[in-house]
């Protein structure tokens, strides 16, 4: 059989697709379907699992230490995508309109936190954050501020995740608003300065609808990551002080991984995916009324 | 006529290399780096005189481990001879991943009265053997001898209680923010940091028969609102100021705090810091209940399923049995405390010029007079993740221990009853 030069170019497409697809397959796509089938079944990983339908999700939404933890989740996720939204914005609209000497220095300054293996950022901030011996509380020490528990107070514990979390990823967002504003028409800031708009004017009515797209694209990107959070929980506190830091994927493994309940952990999986679709969802709906196309 | 001679030629080969076949084992174990190296060592002995066995080491930092045995072990390749932490012990027992050993004990006349008791508890269940010993020691009151020197308060001797306690804390508290100082350091991750304060007035996590929890009695419940009202009086630091045993190390090395309760293993660590003198006691009971030091045992068992029982049954003799080559090569290498009660191999374990230098002497008494098992059970670790939290809401006031401990029961109960 022979075959033609564009029956020839289809199969050599398709041969180049074979390693990604293969993987995706074998690493992406049956993991995830089998995690469904292990969601309905009652299996510690050395037995053959039992089926028990849809028992795992019963317990799970009877269960108060699910609750605790998506409603720790929930609130990291809030707080570290807002105020890593807007702090990377202001610091990103900072250097473009300012454009200071040495702006590539103080770009570098903030992405370095991405590039950082997040079990050494853990590590050190715990050290700044000690309570005792941190150099963060000698220094509000030093200027007649009491110590703040920072990590050992279970009001205190969240925010200081989330301070660390937020430092880590306002240099990626950054670069991505700062490419945006670079592609901001300079036309559209000149009409904006002959019609007389004030520098709040230009930015709200001009800038913000121009980086729309990217701001959503960090926004459902960020929720997504903030959704997953487990190596800043689990270096920083290791879930605690009293649960207040333990957060669904931290579950997932606890269940999974020392509990022996692979199902219950499955079902948590499946329950966090189907929170993080609806979210994703209704921003993608919501986006239709606020980002620029 | 060459077909004969051939064929016996054949036959004499074929034979020669089943008698040469080489049996492969897998052996699990957790280890950091140095500690790899022991095993590595016993893994070479071993086969210099068993050349029809080879050992593939498959080493995991602790962490990660009993993760990666149960992947291993669902995904068909479970290691013949395996390392087992004893709070997992009774969940893979429950599963069935260990091997009764016991008729095979028997059969190679195995004297397993040189184990101590405690570390063979840990290994056993309903009269039937699991597993060897590994790392019999309790939880040792590290106690910092500088700080001790500096506040001019002589050290306590084992037989002391949890009054004693009490006056040191006041005694050490001193100082203010970052330059004050405690008597004792207390990292609630785990439920074996809080049961020795109430095994001293006679309570436990669970009942005699392990399947009600009790720690919502009035008495356990009491304990811990004393042990929170010492934190609350500033006797005792925050307990979330040491989310790891890292920390609470790092504290004690730099004099912040005078006493904090460690393993074996994080003895090793601490030994290594400079200048860092320190000794080691009992944890403080009272007169009626001075058994108030976790006594804990790891386990090294075999898969249930091994295709390789001779060999690796082989290994394991090797490795654990009393009297063998495994336990003086780790005797040497000082990786973990002796598993029997013989005074060469302390000899080779306790380094005259490290401290702790009452190590031997003082592991042979509270062995004797304070050592108390864990009351160890299959869920313990989901038990513990239910229990934990809410002994931390107790120790940072938040709850009173009775409220804490009432709210958790009927969760604990319904695990106990599972189980």
């Amino acid at each position: 059989m022979t075959l033609s030069s564009s029956q020839k170019e289809a199969f050599a497409g398709y041969m180049f697709l074979v390693p990604v697809f293969s993987g995706f397959l074998v690493f992406l796509a049956f993991p995830v379907v089998a995690s469904f089938f292990v969601s309905l079944a009652d299996w510690n990983m050395i037995n053959d699992p039992g089926f028990v339908g849809i028992a795992n999700y019963i317990d799970l939404f009877r269960d108060p230490f699910f609750w605790t933890c998506l409603g720790n989740t929930a609130y990291f996720s809030l707080f570290s995508v807002v105020i890593g939204l807007f702090v990377s914005l202001y610091l990103a609209n900072l250097l473009h309109e300012t454009r200071p000497r040495g702006a590539g220095f103080f770009k570098s300054t903030l992405f370095l936190p991405v590039i950082l293996s997040s079990v050494a950022v853990a590590l050190v901030w715990q050290w700044l954050l000690d309570s005792h011996m941190g150099m963060i509380n000698h220094l509000l020490a030093g200027a007649g501020v009491p110590g703040v528990p920072w990590l050992t107070s279970p009001a205190m514990a969240m925010n200081s995740v989330i301070l660390v979390a937020v430092w880590r990823q306002i240099g990626y967002n950054m670069v991505i608003f700062l490419a945006a504003l670079a592609n901001v028409p300079d036309e559209l800031y000149e009409a904006s300065s002959l019609d007389g708009a004030s520098r709040n004017q230009t930015f709200w009515n001009v800038t913000w609808p121009m980086i729309s797209p990217a701001t959503f694209f960090i926004a459902v990107t960020s929720v997504i990551n903030s959704f997953q959070v487990f190596d800043l929980t689990t270096i920083l506190t290791n879930g605690g002080p009293a649960n207040s830091t333990n957060t669904l994927i931290m579950m997932i493994y606890q269940n999974g991984f020392q509990f022996f309940k692979m199902g219950y952990a499955s079902a948590i999986a499946y329950a966090l995916f189907a929170i993080i679709l609806v979210i994703t969802a209704v921003q993608t709906i919501v986006s239709k009324k606020w980002v620029h196309s | 006529m060459f077909q004969r001679p051939i064929l016996v030629l054949f036959l004499l080969f074929g034979l020669g290399f089943a008698l040469h076949a080489q049996t492969t084992i897998k052996y699990a174990f957790w280890g950091n780096p140095d500690a790899i190296g022991v095993e590595k060592d016993i893994i070479e002995a071993f086969e210099a005189t068993h050349p029809d066995i080879k050992v593939t080491p498959i080493a995991v930092s602790y962490n990660d481990y009993h993760a990666k045995l149960l992947v291993l072990i669902a995904g068909g390749q479970a290691p013949d001879v395996m390392r087992i932490d004893s709070y997992f012990f009774q969940d893979f027992l429950k599963a069935g991943a260990l091997k009764d050993i016991s008729g095979l004990i028997k059969s190679s006349k195995i004297d397993v009265s040189r184990f101590y008791q405690s570390g063979l508890q840990d290994s056993m269940k309903d009269g039937k053997f699991y597993g060897f010993p590994w790392a019999t020691a309790p939880l040792y009151m590290f106690v910092n001898t500088k700080m001790f020197a500096d506040f001019g308060i002589p050290v306590p001797k084992a037989d002391w209680t949890w009054d004693d306690l009490v006056v040191l804390l006041g005694k050490f508290s001193k100082g203010q923010a970052e330059n004050k100082t405690y008597g004792l350091g207390l990292s609630v991750v785990d439920l074996a940091a809080v049961l020795p304060y109430v095994w001293g007035v006679g309570e436990d996590v669970f009942d005699k028969t392990r399947t009600k929890f009790t720690l919502n009695t009035p008495g356990a419940a009491k304990k811990l609102d004393e042990v929170a009202a010492l934190i609350k009086k500033g006797l005792i630091p925050d307990v979330a100021t040491f989310p790891t045993a890292e920390v609470l190390t790092s504290y004690f090395a730099q004099n912040k705090i005078a006493m904090r309760v460690g393993s074996a293993a994080e003895i090793l660590t601490t030994q290594k810091i400079d200048g860092l003198d320190f000794t080691v006691l009992p944890f403080p009971g009272t007169t009626k209940f001075p058994r108030a030091t976790v006594s804990k045992s790891n386990v090294v068992g075999l898969y249930s399923k091994t295709k390789n029982e001779k060999a690796a049954w082989e290994f394991l003799q090797f490795l654990r049995a009393p009297g063998r080559e495994g336990e003086e090569l780790y005797m040497k290498a000082k990786r973990i405390p002796p598993t029997v009660d013989d005074p060469a191999l302390w000899a080779l374990y306790a380094d005259p010029t490290k401290p702790p230098k009452n190590i031997a002497a003082m592991t042979k008494e509270i062995n004797s007079k304070y050592g108390h098992l864990l009351p160890l059970r299959s869920g313990w670790l989901e038990i513990q993740g239910l229990v934990v939290p809410q002994l931390q809401k107790v120790f940072s006031g938040v709850v009173d221990g009775a409220t804490a401990m009432n709210e958790i029961a009927p969760q604990v109960n319904a695990i106990l009853a599972k189980k």
